[in-house]
Formats: structure tokens, C-alpha cells, sequence
């Protein structure tokens, strides 16, 4: 109970930090942003009298001194009150982020569990056949590590799509087709989703391979398996139960670490397929100078990183009997 | 001060001529180190490869523009594919694509180099003023990293990079900086800890060395691999921050970088217009570099960990010193 | 003549929850110039604890440490004098030497430190070198740690050690680390030195068997207090505390092998010669000094657990009984109970207070009931002294 108590503790600490700097970014921008947005706003629509008041809360800009306008900036985030997207407007950046946000969550968690799992499933293998031809391409993983997300990404969509048709060029869907639960949809939004998810896992999967090939090799010279091969257990027994067990322990470790990377990777590699998630919503806001989209988008994204991370914190107490004692 | 009460005698005249003052010892032994460096590098051969690929990048980053023209002359016919003359083709509006890729690698290297440096100080500074002071201290500035740790990096320099559109060269920098000290800060401190208990800092402790002697002598030395290694990931990491933030078109654009490169390819429809060369060299030159640093870190990797060495056929003489 | 004092000294370690750990519990001894002091004890006990406090890298939480007559402050430019005066040897000298630096700049920069001249500071290294017969000195002060033998670090940490040229060294197990083949020459070094330079050495060890061979004193520590001192032999030979009868007993001891032996469960005891934590191991040997009879309990064998201590004219201890006092073991560890009473074979109702030091004989103390008034004389009818 302790353990939880403290990670969230200091989870909601972290999200504080993060509420904190975005309240300060605004000021960054030279002149009045609130009037500046307004002007776009009626461009494209009327926006309503509350609009400027809402504006102010969400970009911490309201009247009054600092610590006034920190607390209508506080209370109205925590509200989920993100105001109106100037590009789309009237459109809410909450409903905004509520339609792309699904598309994110699906794409990056399945191609981050697939990279997660089949790069630990082969780290154990290649630190267990030490001199057997798994662990002579180790070396070639770290090209796999240096390489940009996006430009991989560009590759890929170049080989494809452009040159072998293969699959799809952009987009997350057949725009032929209307959004729903339809087969022919969801096939199509599978269909388009295997590229981008590629991309992420080959640029994921170098990372866990070294990092449990490194353990399991530094496990394997420990006692406890020296004993259990002494015994005359079956070796895939002893990798399995034994080594991989705790050879695993700080890849879960980094794993949580690693989901911000992923997130800022997915963001480009999104980018570069058009692919209907949040970091390419936010290239369009960030393009179109959407202020609130913008602000909207990075609380989402680091809200969900620490809520992932959290949870990694949590399975990792269950992992780990260790932590468990310490609860 | 009377020391001696030798019990043996002292042999007189053996050995070399006594070095005076602590310096000259210090300097012996850090040149002792950088030899024996020297030796495992040699003996590493991915640490060979890393450091003569980085070598030669870093050489072209400093002497290419030299040989070359202005990279953004209009030369040729657009989107010209490779060709005696233009040996990796010409971009949209006719420019040399090599003589680019070339200057480029100066700014890409730059933000890279920079970043990195400025990163690993931050990491030095906070990860063992930290574990060294301890406390109300320590508590701080650990839970500060940690928070900094979790915040994913890209989107906030994303951010910030919209807000400020004139930053420069330095904003990019610095701001690359700022996202990335947190991990070898955390590492850094975490060694410190356990090297602040070690018996010969308490040793040096007891005989009356002071405590920022303690730290620069005794301490440091003995984190500088765990430094290096901190400084190269970042160095990683700042070239693919900047490039991604360069291809965004929310980089620096005053000076040429192979993400500045992507960026323009990526505009100008390089991709379905079939033009590769344009495209795919930049990218490959950033991997490149990234691995270089990569195989370096490995082979220092190795060197502080002889267990994760790839497995080799024993060699026949069995003369391998010890580390 | 330099003397080291020490009066209650109390070592405390804050812990997460709960009240604070005593490690050192109001410990009281004197160091004096061309003595060795030995201080032996089990594992946890709070003998390493004393060398860091005496050391001033650790502060004390009570307690007074006079040098000649003076106050010794905790910490501050004061202790400069001090640190001169009063060096450490550590246990481990694979991690009390800096692995990043030679031989020599271990040795010169305590000399430096303490203001010696840059110019020939490195003849005195090789003074020094040659003093801890590490030899041929010019050779060794350009070696590296990692290219020394445990033996010759440990040489080394001496020689760093009296670079300052003290006149207190406290030995914090300064061979358990060691090859067993070269401790008896490093121990001899101490020794040697301890005499040239009249130093008052402390050594801290569990091996009995060195403690009486080496000093002339000796303090026994148990969970942080000192429950029996004298002079070498009185407590090796004369054991009065039942902790130390136990340790003495557990010592290889050529004179009392045939004895052992015949006591049923030697086998495991002298193999180490040390202290096992909670062993009671051959405690059966005990039988040899004539204090206790010796039954080992039905069905353990030769080298079974336990061989029980009964006091003359007292049941054998059964088993369910050893099971409830390991259970107050776990419960008495803040209690005011006598420390020892959860393996204590004698434990009465008068243990449930603490005992003070009590006197056994001239000059040897027992922190135990059964040197009380009442005690002493039934004690010593029953041939105590007899051995």
C-alpha cells in the first residue's frame, strides 16, 4: 500500500510539474495572444462572449496577478476545459483530442507491447546461445537503435507504397469508407495501420533485445542458475523460469522510462503516414498556430505517459516480489 | 615529520628520479590511463570502428566546406537522379544534394556535440551535488529529475519550439539540452552513492583531505566512464531530437542540418517524385553517426563490463591481460 | 604518554520507521600508547561501528572521546590534529584503495595533508613502503591497486595509515579479507610496528585465536555493548560471560581437542574457527573448563545443530523451550532484558534486568547476573576457576 501510495504520490507531482510549464509557455508569445486568437476565430465563426474568458482560464492569461490566474489555469485543466481549436473552430479541443487520441492509443500500445515482447523473447534467446548466429547480429541492433523513427518511416513508405504499391501511401482509413464498426472499415484501418506499426517496432525492438541480452547474460553467470543446471533441469526450463524471470525485471523498469520515447517517436512517424493519431494533430495545430489545440494536445500526451508509466510502476511492484514485500 | 622507521633498508638510487609534487604523479597516471585506453580501444573493434567512423565525420564536419561550393547555388537541373557530376543528384531547385549532405554535417554535429556537453553538466552538477551533500538536497534535485525523467521530452520541445519561432541555434540547443540530462543524471547518482561509502574516499577522509578534494580526486575520476558514456548518449539523442524537430520545420533554418535536409525533401515531394538520393542520404548519415557513438558506448560498455562481451573463439594464446 | 578515551560512547542509526537503531550502546574503553586493545565480536555487533565513530565518520550520539585529556570535537577544522594523531586500516583493501590512482599518491597525499614539504615527499614514500616491507619500493609506488595482491593493498593501507605518523591505529578486521596464508605475516607487521613506533593499536577481529596472541587486552562486543573485558588470558582461558564461553569454545583450541571430541560435536566448530552468527555449534567442547556438562539432545548426530549448554544441576534444555526463547529472542530485542538472554543457557528471572558490569576477578568484568553478589561465591565453590 506504501508503494502504490508513494508512486502516485509523486505521479501527480510529476503531472503538477508538467501543468505548471505549460501554464508558463503562453507568455512566451509576443503580444496578446487572447486577441489575436479571437480575430482568427471570426474569421471562420462567431466565437461566443464566454470564448475569451474560457481562453484566458486554459491559456493562463486571465486578469488578476499571476497566482489568481494560476488557479483559474489549475481549476480549469483540471475540468478538462480546454476551450475551442481556432483552426476548427467551433469545434472542442476536447472532442478534438477524444477523436484522434483512440487512433494513438491503438497503434502505438500494440506495436510497443509486439517490439516489447518479441525483443525480450529474443534477447533471452541470444544471451542463452551466446555464440550461435542470434547473438552475431546483435551488433546490427545497434544501427537499428540510431536510426531516426521518421526517417525509417519515410523508407519504408517509400519501398511500400511508392515504389511497390504494396501498401497504403497515408491516412488511417479508406476515406471512401465511413467511420464505424464495419468489417470493411476495420480491415481498412488494419490494413493501414501495419506500416506505421512496423516502423515502430523495428525502431523499438533493438533496444529491448540488447538491454535483456546484456541481463540474461549477466544472470546466467549468477548461483541460483549455475544450481538449477547442476540439478539437471532442462536448460529451456532453466531460461524460462529462472533466468528470463529476472533478467526481465529492469527491462520493466525501462519499459516505463521508455514510453515517453515512444510517444515522441510515434509523433513523427505519424507525421510522415498522415495517420489520423494525436502527434499528427498536433503538427496541424502546431502549423496552424492553434494555441489551445496545441496546449490541449501536450497535456494529453504527457497525461497519458505518466498514467502509463504508473501503471508499468504498479505491474512491476506485482513482478517483482521484492517490491511486494516492501508494500 | 619524521616517517621513517624502515625496518628494511631504503634502497637508494633505484628507480626513477622522484617526482616532485602531487601533479606530475596525477598527470603519470592519467596518461597511464589513456594509454592503457588507448590499448582497449584497439583491442575493441567496435570501438575502432565507432571512433574512425566518428573520425571521419567529424573531420568532413570541419574541413568538407572548405572544398566545397556554396551548398545552395542552384547548379543543376532539378531533381536530378546521381550522375558523374553530381554524385548523389540534385534536389528541386537544382542544388548539389552532397555538397549539402556535407555542410550539414557541421550544423548537425554542432547542436549535437553542444547539447550533449551542455546536458552531461547538468548531469554531472545535479546527479552528484546530489548524492554527495544528500538530505533535504538530494531529495530535491532527485525528485526533480525523476519528474523530468517522465515529462516525454519531444512534444514539450515541440512546443516550445512553436512558441518561440526566432530562437536560433542556441534556443534549439538548449532546449534539446534541457530534456535530456535527467537519465545519467539519475545514473550518476546512483553511482556516486555507492562510491561516497567506498572505503578510500573514507580513507582520504580520515588522513584530513578536504571534502572538495574528496570529490574532484577521489570521487570523479572514478565516475569519468559513466560520464563519457552519459555524454555520448546525449550527443544520440540531441542529433535525433534536433533532426525530428528540424524535419517538423520547427528547427533552427538559418544553417544547414540533415534534418533541415529531411524537412525540404519532405516538402518538395522528394518521396513520390521517386527521388531517393534526396531523402535517404541524410538519414543514413544520421544513423551512422548515432551507431558510431553507439559502438563507442558498447565498447566502453564492454570494458566496464567484461561479462557482455560478444562471445568470441578463444584466441590461441592465452596472454589477454586482466583489465 | 598519549592515551585514547573513550566513555559511553553511543552510536545511533536512524531507521525508517520505529525508534532509532542503538549500535553502540554506552561503550567505554581506553587506548593506550604500545598496547593493543583487542575488541572481538560476532558479525552486527558494533565493533566496526566504534572504529568509524572513533574515526570521526560517523557521529556519535553520546559520549565523550578525550585524547591526552582532551575533547575530541565531532567534526570541523579541529579534528585536523586529531585525524594527524588517530589512522584507520579497513577491512576490505580492495575497496581502501582508489583503483584510479598508484601506490604513491596514496601515501603522498596524507603526507602532504599533513604539511610535508612537496620536495622529497616521495623519498618518504619509499620510506614508508619499505617500513610495510613492500619491497623494493620504487617499484611499488608506481603500481596500481589492480596490480597488487590482497596482501600487498593491505601493506599499502597500512603505510597510508602511518603516513601521518600517528599514534593511535585502529585495525578494523585488518585480515579477515585475507588469504589465510598471509594474515599471521600482516598481523606480525602491526605487531612489529605497534612496537617501534609505541603505537596503541585497536584490533578489531572475531577471531579469538589472534585476539590473545596479539594484544594484551581484550573487550568482547555484543549487540553493541561489551559484555566481558580483561587481560588476554583471563578471557580466553577464564571465560565468564556465556557469550564468550561460547565463542572460546567454538576456537580451535589444540589443548582441549582430545576433550572436543570426546564432546560429541567438534566437528563443526573448529573447521572455522570463527564466529558463526547465533552458532552454538560445539559449544559442547565447553565441557573441557569444567562449567558445564555436556548432553547432547536424543537424535542429533555428531555434527547435528545443536549441542546444549546446561549449567551443572540444571535439567536438560528441551526443545520446545529453545523454540519459546528464540521467540523472545525476536521480541527482547528493545526490551531492558539482559541482551543475551534468548540464547543464554543461565537465563533466570533476574535477567529480565539489564546487568551491569560486574567484576569477575581483578581487572576482568562481566556485563552478567551470575557475577552478582549473590552469584560470586557459589560460582567460584563450584571450581570456576579450575581448568
Amino acid at each position: 500500500m506504501r508503494y502504490i501510495a508513494r508512486r502516485l504520490g509523486f505521479y501527480l507531482l510529476a503531472a503538477w510539474g508538467a501543468l505548471t510549464v505549460n501554464f508558463f509557455l503562453p507568455r512566451l508569445i509576443p503580444g496578446n495572444p487572447i486577441e489575436l486568437i479571437l480575430s482568427r476565430m471570426s474569421q471562420t465563426g462567431t466565437p461566443p462572449p464566454n470564448e475569451a474568458a474560457s481562453l484566458q482560464a486554459m491559456l493562463g492569461l486571465g486578469s488578476g496577478n499571476i497566482f489568481i490566474q494560476y488557479w483559474h489555469y489549475l481549476t480549469s485543466v483540471v475540468q478538462l476545459h480546454f476551450g475551442a481549436s481556432i483552426t476548427d473552430f467551433p469545434i472542442s479541443v476536447a472532442s478534438i483530442i477524444s477523436s484522434t487520441l483512440p487512433w494513438t492509443v491503438i497503434l502505438v500500445g500494440v506495436s510497443t507491447v509486439l517490439a516489447f515482447t518479441i525483443g525480450i523473447v529474443l534477447g533471452a534467446l541470444a544471451g542463452w546461445h551466446r555464440s550461435k548466429w542470434l547473438d552475431a547480429i546483435i551488433p546490427s541492433t545497434t544501427f537499428l537503435t540510431a536510426i531516426p523513427y521518421f526517417w525509417l518511416a519515410l523508407l519504408l513508405l517509400y519501398l511500400f507504397a511508392v515504389i511497390w504499391h504494396f501498401f497504403p501511401l497515408n491516412g488511417g482509413f479508406n476515406p471512401a469508407l465511413n467511420i464505424g464498426w464495419s468489417w470493411s472499415f476495420i480491415s481498412s484501418a488494419i490494413w493501414h495501420s501495419l506500416l506505421p506499426g512496423l516502423t515502430i517496432v523495428l525502431a523499438q525492438i533493438g533496444g529491448w533485445l540488447l538491454g535483456m541480452r546484456n541481463q540474461t547474460v549477466t544472470t546466467l553467470s549468477d548461483d541460483y542458475i549455475v544450481a538449477a543446471q547442476a540439478k539437471g533441469l532442462r536448460s529451456r526450463r532453466v531460461l524460462i523460469g529462472y533466468a528470463a524471470r529476472n533478467a526481465i525485471l529492469p527491462s520493466f523498469t525501462g519499459f516505463a522510462i521508455s514510453l515517453g520515447f515512444v510517444v515522441s517517436g510515434s509523433i513523427l512517424t505519424e507525421i510522415v503516414f498522415s495517420y489520423p493519431g494525436i502527434g499528427y494533430e498536433l503538427l496541424q495545430a502546431v502549423q496552424n498556430e492553434d494555441y489551445p489545440l496545441m496546449q490541449g494536445i501536450f497535456l494529453v500526451i504527457t497525461m497519458s505517459v505518466l498514467l502509463a508509466n504508473l501503471l508499468a510502476d504498479l505491474l512491476y511492484g506485482f513482478v517483482d516480489p521484492r517490491t511486494r514485500q516492501a508494500r | 615529520m619524521s616517517v621513517a622507521a624502515p625496518s628494511a633498508p631504503v634502497p637508494v638510487g633505484e628507480g626513477p628520479v622522484p617526482i616532485r609534487g602531487g601533479l606530475p604523479g596525477a598527470a603519470r597516471a592519467a596518461a597511464v590511463r589513456a594509454r592503457r585506453g588507448l590499448r582497449h580501444i584497439r583491442r575493441s573493434p567496435r570501438m575502432m570502428v565507432g571512433s574512425i567512423v566518428l573520425l571521419v565525420f567529424v573531420l568532413l564536419a570541419i574541413f568538407g566546406p572548405m572544398f566545397e561550393t556554396n551548398p545552395n547555388a542552384f547548379v543543376g537541373s532539378p531533381l536530378h537522379a546521381p550522375t558523374g557530376r553530381f554524385l548523389l543528384g540534385t534536389t528541386a531547385s537544382g542544388q548539389d544534394v552532397l555538397a549539402q549532405l556535407i555542410d550539414s554535417a557541421r550544423g548537425t554535429l554542432e547542436v549535437g556535440f553542444a547539447a550533449g556537453a551542455i546536458a552531461t553538466v547538468l548531469s554531472v552538477f545535479i546527479g552528484v551535488t546530489g548524492a554527495l551533500v544528500g538530505g533535504a538536497t538530494d531529495d530535491v534535485l532527485n525528485l526533480f529529475t525523476n519528474v523530468v525523467l517522465v515529462i516525454p521530452g519531444l512534444p514539450l520541445v515541440i512546443i516550445v519550439a512553436a512558441y518561440v519561432h526566432s530562437g536560433g541555434l542556441m534556443a534549439t540547443i538548449l532546449v534539446i539540452a534541457f530534456i535530456s540530462w535527467a537519465g545519467s543524471a539519475r545514473v550518476l547518482r546512483g553511482m556516486t552513492l555507492s562510491l561516497r561509502s567506498r572505503d578510500y574516499v573514507l580513507a582520504a577522509r580520515v588522513y584530513g583531505e578536504s571534502t572538495w578534494r574528496v570529490i574532484v580526486v577521489e570521487v570523479l575520476p572514478n565516475l569519468s566512464a559513466i560520464i563519457i558514456s552519459g555524454f555520448i548518449f546525449s550527443v544520440i539523442f540531441a542529433i535525433l531530437t534536433q533532426a525530428g524537430l528540424s524535419f517538423l520545420g520547427l528547427g533552427d533554418t538559418s544553417s544547414m542540418t540533415w534534418g533541415n535536409m529531411l524537412y525540404l525533401a519532405q516538402n518538395d515531394e522528394a518521396l513520390t517524385s521517386g527521388a531517393w538520393w534526396w531523402f535517404a542520404p541524410p538519414g543514413l548519415c544520421i544513423a551512422i553517426v548515432g551507431t558510431s557513438l553507439a559502438l563507442i558506448n558498447f565498447g566502453l560498455d564492454e570494458l566496464l563490463n567484461p561479462r557482455l562481451r560478444v562471445w568470441r573463439e578463444p584466441k590461441a594464446k592465452g596472454s589477454e591481460d586482466v583489465l | 604518554m598519549s592515551q585514547l578515551e573513550v566513555a559511553d560512547m553511543v552510536v545511533e542509526f536512524s531507521q525508517r520507521r520505529g525508534a532509532p537503531l542503538r549500535a553502540v550502546d554506552h561503550v567505554s574503553f581506553v587506548l593506550q600508547a604500545g598496547k593493543t586493545l583487542a575488541l572481538v565480536g560476532e558479525s552486527g555487533s558494533g565493533k566496526s561501528t566504534i572504529v568509524r565513530a572513533l574515526g570521526r565518520l560517523q557521529e556519535t550520539a553520546g559520549g565523550t572521546v578525550r585524547l591526552d585529556n582532551e575533547l575530541v570535537p565531532q567534526k570541523g577544522r579541529a579534528l585536523k590534529s586529531y585525524r594527524r594523531r588517530v589512522q584507520l586500516v579497513f577491512q576490505d583493501p580492495f575497496a581502501s584503495l582508489n583503483p584510479a590512482y598508484s601506490v604513491a599518491h596514496h601515501l603522498r597525499r596524507p603526507l602532504l595533508v599533513h604539511g610535508h614539504a612537496r620536495a622529497g615527499v616521495d623519498h618518504d614514500v619509499e620510506a614508508l613502503l619499505a617500513s610495510v616491507n613492500l619491497v623494493p619500493p620504487g617499484e611499488m609506488m608506481k603500481r596500481f591497486p589492480h596490480e597488487l595482491s590482497g596482501g600487498q593493498r593491505q601493506r599499502v593501507a597500512i603505510a597510508r595509515a602511518l603516513a601521518p605518523n600517528p599514534d593511535f591505529l585502529l585495525a578494523d578486521e585488518p585480515v579477515s579479507m585475507l588469504d589465510v596464508s598471509i594474515r599471521l605475516e600482516i598481523l606480525k607487521l602491526l605487531d612489529d610496528l605497534k612496537s617501534q613506533r609505541n603505537l596503541a593499536l585497536l584490533y578489531v577481529t572475531h577471531d579469538l585465536a589472534t585476539a590473545r596472541h596479539f594484544s594484551s587486552e581484550i573487550m568482547v562486543m555484543y549487540r553493541g555493548q561489551i559484555v566481558e573485558r580483561g587481560t588476554s588470558d583471563d578471557v580466553i582461558l577464564h571465560p565468564a560471560h556465556p557469550y564468550t564461553r561460547l565463542l572460546a569454545s567454538a576456537a580451535p583450541h589444540p589443548e582441549r581437542a582430545v576433550l572436543a571430541t570426546a564432546g560429541g560435536s567438534g566437528e563443526g566448530a573448529s573447521a572455522t574457527g570463527g564466529i558463526g552468527d547465533g552458532a552454538f555449534v560445539g559449544v559442547a567442547e565447553a565441557a573441557g573448563n569444567g562449567h558445564f556438562s555436556s548432553l547432547a539432545s536424543p537424535g542429533n548426530g555428531p555434527a547435528g545443530p545443536s549441542g546444549l549448554l546446561v549449567p551443572p544441576g540444571e535439567e536438560t534444555v528441551t526443545e520446545e523451550e529453545r523454540l519459546r526463547r528464540a521467540g523472545e529472542a525476536r521480541e527482547a530485542a528493545t526490551g531492558s532484558a539482559c541482551r543475551f538472554i534468548a540464547r543464554c543457557p543461565f537465563a533466570t528471572e533476574q535477567c529480565h534486568r539489564e546487568p551491569p558490569e560486574l567484576e569477575v576477578s581483578a581487572g576482568h568484568r562481566a556485563r552478567c547476573w551470575l557475577y552478582g553478589s549473590a552469584n560470586v561465591a557459589e560460582r567460584q565453590g563450584s571450581g570456576a576457576r579450575a581448568s
